[in-house]
């Protein structure tokens, strides 16, 4: 009976010492869990090697510990410009350390209209951090296959435009290694930005 | 002679106010511009305060060579532009032109659009009332809150 009742009292010990352990790593492991985010996709990083016309940019770096990827074209009449104001509200709103870890690439998907330069201006406008790059068609075919980045051009013959590209729009977040760990989809609204930033940048 | 001339000067702006009064448009801005930039884009409110449908077919500003409507269709994520010929807004009911959505594209910018410009604007409506508007030129995210 003795027995009986110390065996309980370790069982019972051990069942206490299991679940605080486990309340105690559930309780500092969440930005654990958040930098091991799981890979979405892996993007071979010769395929980022691209140089932008400023020289700001020749391929993923582990220089910066994230990089934001946005496709779209400089004739686009409005969700590029917008999602770009986002993107720069967004690099306002996280620290001056988190910003120093952090490369945005606005990367064209039109190379007949938008050289190099072109993206580069274009890009610069909206945050200083942000980098233009206009990759070559093969390479941005290779880039947006492997991201799952869809692109059509479409014929506008009424229209001064000629043709616009449709194409989705998502921010889509990668590491030096070519990883994709998050994609966050077209919003109107930094904090889905700021808030995926913070998670796989923590300070 | 005078009288005459009054009168009708009189019913001439009684005509126009009648035709300003079918679409009342607010908070019109146009999206500043990088250097260089291809295009840019005016958005605006438009509320018809009659009894009939109007639609606005046409819009011009000294500012672009050419002005055409434009809408934003969503196919799953795919974000499609395209033009369109005039832009309804059904008695009673208003239409916004907000990004993401219908906007008023602008080609062949006369220089780029800097913060604190105005740009003139006219609109013509299928009812025949025109209206000349001055613009301010906005940063799209001017409405949207500031994170620190």
């Amino acid at each position: 009976m003795k027995y009986l009742a110390w065996i309980a009292l370790i069982i019972v010990s051990g069942l206490a010492g299991v679940m605080s352990f486990q309340w105690l790593s559930a309780e500092s492991s969440p930005k654990q869990a958040a930098v091991s985010n799981k890979v979405i996709a892996t993007v071979p990083v010769n395929l980022f090697k691209i140089t932008s016309s400023d020289g700001r940019f020749t391929e993923l770096n582990n220089d910066k510990q994230l990089y934001i990827a946005y496709f779209g074209f400089t004739h686009c009449p409005d969700v590029c410009p917008t999602s770009l104001a986002v993107l720069s509200a967004a690099l306002q709103g996280i620290s001056a350390p988190q910003r120093q870890q952090l490369q945005s690439l606005f990367v064209s998907v039109d190379p007949k209209r938008d050289d190099p330069e072109t993206v580069s201006t274009y890009a610069g406008y909206f945050h200083p951090d942000i980098v233009g790059l206009s990759p070559q068609e093969g390479q941005l075919l290779g880039l947006t296959q492997s991201l799952g980045v869809y692109y059509k051009y479409v014929d506008i013959p009424d229209s001064q435009l000629e043709y616009s590209v449709d194409h989705n729009s998502f921010f889509y977040f990668l590491n030096a290694q070519g990883e994709l760990l998050a994609k966050v989809p077209h919003t109107l609204d930094p904090e889905p930005l700021v808030t995926k930033i913070q998670q796989l940048l923590p300070q | 002679m005078r009288s005459i001339l009054l009168a009708l000067s009189l019913l001439f702006s009684i005509h126009l106010a009648a035709n300003d009064a079918a679409i009342t448009v607010n908070e019109a801005y146009a999206r500043a511009t990088p250097p260089n930039a291809p295009t840019s884009a005016i958005f605006l409110t438009m509320t018809n305060t009659s009894e009939q449908t109007v639609s606005l077919v046409s819009a011009s500003t000294p500012a672009a060579g050419r002005v055409e409507l434009h809408t934003m269709l969503m196919d799953g994520d795919v974000m499609q532009m395209r033009q369109v010929e005039k832009i309804e807004v059904p008695a009673g009911k208003q239409v916004e032109l907000k990004p993401g959505g219908l906007h008023l594209m602008l080609f062949d910018l006369a220089s780029n659009f800097a913060e604190g410009e105005e740009v003139e604007l006219t609109l013509v409506f299928s009812d025949g009332g025109q209206q000349q508007l001055t613009v301010p030129v906005k940063k799209v995210m001017h409405k949207m809150k500031h994170h620190h």
